[in-house]
């Protein structure tokens, strides 16, 4: 079938205007499913009849639309809550608002609570960090002491080595030293112990005696505390030692009255 | 207290479906006076008329579930909802008192000469479209439409060939989609 001679047929505007038979409105149903020209026409002609229609509107009287809500209620087609649905609708608002000031009060606390939070976190990562800090340094301190230790036990336990005891000299009765001599290797380690301490401009000196000879053994600060064992100048043919107080940088010569310790091999 | 909602017809649809109040608030707002217009037309009686609009847009609610989409527009639904239900009333109040044909002559005006002088017409709309069709397309388009007249009863009631009810029926529909579409 020619779809534009259906369409001019008269059959669509008849059937909206319901003039046609079952049987027509069937077929058009089917047409208008299969060809969409067919669909457009009939659209076109029921929008042309509406819009006919609508010419004739009429404003209802007003006590229509309640008689048809309580029908609709009656009917059990609306929900009796649903009818509040508009009045209900100011306190839904105050209800919304008091919710929105209660998200937000809640999220400035939050905000606030993490801030807090975040400072505290920030002033105990810094004090870690120090104690960290004071740790490693601590640690290191350790490591040069077992070092130190290390190293004098290594001298001190070592047979090549011969501990030379230096006595005080008349008024440093109380002062004492420890030279450790290789006469191998000539390495000179010196052990203060009980050394008075110096004014600024005065360091110790210590004296190889070689051949009756001073020999410079290199000069040193008398060490605070733990008196760690201080590797000297190699000394050969050392018969004796001794520690004089010389002036900051020591001197080609001791000066003999100002002998501290003593002691020979 | 809040803008008025503004809805396409497929949220109106989706809406309606759900039974929500608002949706049908929005549907007897907007569709109510051209659906009262039609029924009046058709019923002719206001009191009456309002009983059955009542009845149709109960209806409408009940029957959402039935309209397709695809066969056309809501409001061309509703609105033949409305027409189809105010057609069965009077017919049946029609049979109830005598044959159809008098009644037509007697309670409607269609047929009386002057009759678009004698109806209140505030519409200007309605007098353009009016001055555009003829008496005797207006005739056709009112007997079918409004009164929901087969052709055989409108080729008896103007005496002419069924054929000629068919032709004149599709010109005077032709006449309107001119005018409107």
């Amino acid at each position: 079938m020619d779809i534009q001679d259906y369409i001019s047929s008269g059959i669509i505007e008849n059937h909206v205007l319901g003039l046609t038979s079952p049987a027509e409105d069937a077929e058009l149903t089917r047409m208008s499913e299969q060809y969409p020209e067919i669909r457009q026409a009939l659209r076109e002609a029921e929008e042309a009849l509406v819009s006919y229609g609508v010419l004739h509107s009429k404003t209802p009287p007003a006590s229509v639309k309640g008689k048809i809500l309580q029908a609709l209620a009656d009917d059990g087609q609306i929900h009796p809550e649903d009818e509040n649905q508009t009045s209900s609708r100011p306190s839904k608002n105050v209800f919304m608002r008091a919710v929105a000031i209660a998200a937000s009060v809640l999220f400035l606390a939050t905000v606030g609570f993490h801030l807090i939070r975040t400072a505290d976190f920030r002033r105990q990562i810094s004090q870690l960090k120090q104690e960290k800090a004071d740790l490693i340094a601590q640690n290191e301190t350790f490591m040069a002491q077992i070092q130190e230790t290390r190293q004098e036990l290594k001298v001190i336990g070592d047979p090549a080595f011969t501990t030379v005891v230096l006595n005080g000299v008349a008024g440093y009765d109380n002062s004492r030293a420890l030279v450790y001599w290789n006469a191998a290797s000539h390495a000179v380690y010196l052990k203060p112990i009980d050394l008075p301490a110096l004014p600024q401009n005065k360091q110790y000196q210590l004296w190889g005696i070689v051949g009756g000879q001073p020999v410079n053994a290199g000069i040193y600060d008398p060490p605070v505390g733990d008196q760690a064992l201080l590797q000297m100048v190699s000394i050969e043919n050392a018969e004796m030692f001794a520690i004089t107080v010389e002036p900051t940088g020591g001197s080609d010569q001791p000066t003999l009255d100002q002998m501290v310790v003593a002691g020979k091999l | 207290m809040h803008a008025k909602p503004s809805y396409t017809e497929a949220q109106l649809i989706e809406l309606l479906k759900l039974k929500n109040q608002r949706a049908y608030n929005y549907l007897y707002d907007n569709y109510s006076a051209a659906i009262y217009g039609v029924i009046c037309k058709v019923v002719g009686d206001e009191d009456e008329a309002a009983d059955v609009m009542q009845e149709a847009f109960i209806r409408i609610w009940r029957n959402i579930e039935q309209y397709n989409a695809d066969k056309g527009r809501l409001f061309t639904w509703m609105l033949n909802v409305a027409r189809n239900l105010a057609i069965d009333h009077i017919r049946s109040a029609q049979s109830r008192k005598s044959s159809k044909t008098e009644s037509l002559t007697e309670s409607t005006p269609l047929g009386a000469p002057g009759y678009t002088d004698a109806i209140k017409i505030d519409h200007v709309g309605l007098n353009a479209v009016l001055d555009k069709l003829t008496v005797e397309q207006k005739k056709i388009i009112d007997m079918a439409y409004f009164q929901g007249y087969t052709q055989e009863e409108i080729a008896e009631e103007l005496d002419m060939p069924l054929g000629t009810v068919k032709t004149r029926a599709r010109a005077a529909l032709m006449k309107l989609k001119h005018l409107f579409v």
